[in-house]
């Protein structure tokens, strides 16, 4: 009898235990073939996932679901190929998130959405085009475009090159870039891009700090603004350009790039309007009440 | 072409600093606009909160539709401005600060009465975050005001309300189109 209750005991134990165990997120391990210019396109709420491109012709997935993830569903949609880790429609404010390595072929574009899910992505050239609320975005040897969104998550790039366009809320924009045209705007995080040659770069921040620094190219231009952040401009090489810098009531101009002065504007405010080279490109900077530095090599 | 470009630049610069010159000071940005709105959730009947859940993506895009509509306005606005400028017959009927903030204000007034019937279902870090920028945003304004204030025939100050503004937008825009499951 006593046996009997034991053995009871046990199971009653175990199917206490059994929510628990089908709780915790499932590791998947699945792969499909894919097309060499496709799409890739990744709906995950939150957790942390790695994308890296490969040379193999399928897309991988390897790792931990979100603990409170429904469903997986990953299939080929033409040129698509389609990974969303289906949620519940209620709170998921317990249990972890997705822990997922994802491989994408050569050349296929990286389209992403998620929430507070952390994105690391190395060796794309097919392109990215990313949405996350909170996620932070850190990339390496990305290439042909860089579109990032998110609201309080930061953006990372390395080594990368393409068409860019960053935004964020709240979050910083940190890049080592070579693009042709870039856009990184932001309300309060900072920008701070190194640039190798641009041809059109545009960034502006309210109260965010901007720091730019590349080779601007001939007939190239770049546009700068702020409101209470500091903008620091720093040009390589000899630039070709004619600039107009002007900075509001209390904000402040220190030219390092050449021997024009800056000129006091009454009332207390500075501008800065010089031809460089042979004053091809354009470079135009405003601050309301920052301060604007530029530095190069122009003299 | 680039010359064409410079003159039209020129014009706009010119007519901007003309009105900047008609500015009404009295216009100042709204103060505090997250105490009224938590008073306004407060306050929301709990039948309208259910209904808004139910239908809630559709005040957005109603408030996306008027800030179209009210952009394209807006835009109209200045291009019939420097146009009439051209043949020397405008006439300013409002000030420049008006023609910036009005748009603006209505658009920002559809908006966040759309996000207070979403604010329940919006993550407390991405409310965190809109309330903060909005703030910046709001600050940034006054003293852009304050500015044009001591200098109102200054098109740079104009133009950083403008961009300020803009931002605002982008910034409602952006938390209003993360979608369902994602705010």
């Amino acid at each position: 009898m006593k046996l009997v209750n034991f053995q009871k005991n046990l199971v009653l134990v175990a199917l206490c235990y059994l929510p628990g165990t089908l709780l915790a997120g499932e590791f998947v391990e699945k792969s499909l073939s894919a097309q060499p210019n496709g799409i890739v396109e990744i709906h995950n709420v939150r957790g942390d996932i790695k994308v890296l491109g490969w040379d193999k012709q399928e897309v991988e997935i390897r790792g931990e679901l979100d603990d409170l993830a429904e469903e997986l569903i990953f299939e080929k949609q033409g040129k698509v190929t389609l990974i969303r880790v289906k949620m519940p429609n209620k709170n998921v404010n317990h249990g972890d998130g997705s822990k997922l390595v994802i491989n994408i072929p050569n050349g296929n574009r990286l389209d992403f959405s998620g929430v507070s899910t952390d994105l690391i992505i190395k060796n794309i050239d097919g392109g990215i085009d990313i949405r996350t609320v909170s996620g932070d975005v850190d990339g390496k040897n990305i290439h042909k475009q860089l579109f990032v969104t998110t609201v309080s998550g930061d953006i990372e790039f390395k080594d990368s090159s393409g068409r860019a366009k960053l935004g964020t809320v709240s979050g910083d924009i940190e890049g080592n870039l070579n693009s042709q045209g870039i856009s990184a705007n932001s309300v309060s995080g900072d920008v701070e891009l190194e640039l190798t040659e641009f041809d059109e770069l545009s960034a502006s921040t309210v109260s965010g700090d901007l720091k730019i620094e590349g080779k601007l190219k001939d007939d190239g231009e770049a546009s700068l603004n702020n409101v209470s952040g500091d903008i620091t401009l720093k040009l390589a090489s000899k630039v070709n350009a004619r600039a107009n810098i002007k900075s509001g009531p209390g904000g402040s101009i220190t030219n390092g790039l050449s021997s024009d002065k800056v000129k006091e504007i009454f009332p207390n405010q500075q501008k800065l309007q010089m031809t460089l080279g042979d004053g091809s490109g354009r470079i135009k900077i405003y601050t309301v009440s920052g301060s604007i530095r530029l530095s190069g090599k122009n003299h | 072409m680039k010359q064409d470009d410079e003159k039209l630049a020129d014009l706009a610069e010119h007519s901007i600093r003309r009105q900047a010159g008609l500015l009404d000071k009295e216009i100042q940005p709204e103060t505090e606009l997250w105490p009224r709105i938590e008073a306004a959730i407060k306050n929301l009947p709990q039948q309208e909160v259910i209904n808004a859940n139910t239908n809630r993506w559709m005040p957005m895009a109603m408030a996306a539709s008027l800030l179209l509509a009210i952009g394209s306005l807006g835009f109209a606005g200045y291009t019939s401005y420097s146009v009439n400028q051209n043949t020397g017959t405008f006439v300013a009927e409002e000030s420049t600060l008006n023609l910036i903030e009005q748009p603006y204000m209505v658009a920002r007034t559809g908006y966040l009465t759309s996000l207070v019937t979403d604010e329940q279902q919006m993550s407390p870090e991405v409310r965190e975050v809109l309330k903060k920028n909005l703030k910046i945003i709001d600050d940034a304004a006054r003293e852009i005001h304050k500015a044009l204030e001591e200098n109102p025939n200054d098109p740079f100050l104009t133009d950083a309300l403008l961009l300020t503004r803009q931002k605002e937008m982008d910034l409602l825009n952006q938390v209003a189109s993360q979608g369902p499951d994602t705010i």
